[in-house]
């Protein structure tokens, strides 16, 4: 997939991880690779890129003698996915004209 | 390979990292083994994962690309600031006015030879060159390319500089007015030239300071073995220190100004100042036209001469030397509003007044 294209999909994933709840780095690259490999290298940037849009927060919580880093969606983040998800029903229209044309082409 | 040993030569191989940034990946990083090995996984496991700290790293530069990498050798604050915070070591400080928008600093050095960092914290700017440990060819100057660190500073800059070096010295000239400079260096001069400022404050040894054509409310200069030397400097409080070297001002106005040494001569002309005060061991006081309410010179060894602007009878006089002539009347009148102190030993004591 194009990679910036994928960019962009990687975010509204991790979003929709945090949607069920706040989560922390591990758990993250765990439950958003369920749907697409990501590494911790990439999810550095997805998690620097939603905190600045203002998508998500951070918070420190104690956890076995350590404060572990959580992050949590903020109500612009939920938004995002909104969108996303009503931008799809365009896309499925889209992908039904371009399904139709090419199959069209190949009889 | 434990994992600090992984962290530390992963963190290497992603310089250069602001202070930020560095503490910003490597408590990511951290976690992620922490929860790893909480998983039940041991810590080879953990680290195998990411193969090499190298390709680790080359992996999260692909992802994290560096911004405005492509003049490697400038650097700005992130936003707004009021003000640098510049230390740097064995190199030079330029500032210099420039048309631009924003503080600016160019430096070249070798990555081999030098860290820089720079970043931002609220308002401040901070920026630190930190050169390796000297090799030994260094040490006798051969193979040395000198890099010195220019801070271009624009027009609506109005803030505070603050500037540390070493060995090198410090200059600016034509800059607008900035509320606050300090600059501090050892064996190595400091000069400025026709800016105004708030304060000025300026530190070195072994070396010369010159002001030349500025102007402020507060000026304090301190080196030692190394000349005073000052033309057209106006500000409210002056106070100019230097030992085993001399000092030559002219075109001074202030309302407070004292200048001292030792071991040298002292000559001043055309200074118009409330308070004045020279003070100098074994050299001599040469005052051309200086004019003030309280005058006071001293030294010893030498002579005291020159013009004071103004008429005898408004001044309280006490003028003490031995083993030469005076040519001073004292007086201790209190209704005279000024006071002139001239105090010296075997050297004659010689002013007029006009």
């Amino acid at each position: 997939m194009d990679a910036q294209r994928k960019k962009g999909l990687l975010d509204t994933c991790v979003l929709a991880v945090l949607k069920c709840g706040p989560s922390y780095g591990y758990e993250l690259i765990g439950a958003v690779s369920q749907c697409i490999p990501v590494s911790e290298s990439t999810l550095y940037p997805i998690l620097k890129r939603l905190e600045a849009g203002g998508c998500l927060t951070t918070f420190k919580q104690e956890h076995n003698g350590r404060l572990r880093k959580y992050y949590q969606i903020t109500p612009i983040g939920e938004e995002k996915i909104k969108v996303f998800l009503e931008e799809w029903s365009e896309m499925e229209r889209i992908y039904a004209f371009v399904r139709k044309a090419d199959e069209e082409e190949s009889q | 390979m434990n994992r600090q040993e992984f962290l530390k030569q992963f963190l290497s191989a992603l310089e250069p990292l602001t202070p930020e940034e560095r503490s910003q990946i490597s408590e990511y990083y951290e976690e992620l083994i922490c929860d790893g090995l909480e998983e039940g996984l041991s810590e080879e496991e953990v680290l195998a994962r990411f193969g090499s700290p190298e390709a680790e790293a080359a992996r999260f530069l692909e992802e994290n690309p560096r911004e405005a990498a492509s003049e490697p050798f400038v650097f700005s604050p992130d936003g707004e600031v009021n003000t640098l915070d510049c230390g740097a070591k064995d190199v030079p400080i330029r500032l210099l006015p420039s048309e631009g928008e924003r503080l600016q600093i160019r430096f070249e050095y070798d990555r081999e030879r030098a860290k820089v960092e720079s970043w931002t914290e609220g308002n401040v700017w901070h920026f630190r060159h930190t050169p390796a440990r000297k090799r030994f060819r260094e040490l006798f100057g051969i193979g040395l390319r000198r890099g010195e660190i220019t801070v271009l500073v624009p027009r609506e800059f109005s803030g505070t500089l603050l500037l540390r070096t070493q060995n090198g010295k410090i200059s600016g000239e034509q800059l607008s007015p900035l509320s606050r400079v300090e600059a501090v260096t050892t064996n190595a001069g400091i000069q400025f030239a026709s800016t105004s400022f708030g304060t000025l404050t300026i530190t070195t040894s072994n070396a010369s300071v010159r002001v030349t054509d500025c102007t402020g409310e507060t000026l304090k200069a301190h080196t030692s073995n190394g000349g005073l030397r000052a033309q057209n400097a106006a500000f409210d409080s002056q106070s100019w220190e230097t030992s085993n070297s001399s000092v030559r001002m002219a075109g001074i106005r202030a309302i407070g100004f004292s200048a001292a040494t030792s071991n040298a001569g002292i000559s001043v002309s055309d200074c118009e100042a409330e308070q004045l005060s020279l003070s100098t061991s074994n050299g001599s006081v040469s005052v051309d036209g200086v004019s003030g309410d309280e005058l006071h010179i001293a030294t010893s060894n030498a002579s005291i001469t020159g013009s004071v602007r103004g008429n005898p009878m408004e001044y309280q006089i006490y003028a003490a030397t031995s083993n030469a002539p005076c040519n001073l009347e004292n007086s201790a009148d209190p209704a005279r509003p000024k006071k002139l102190t001239a105090r010296t030993s075997n050297g004659k004591i010689n002013l007029m007044f006009g």
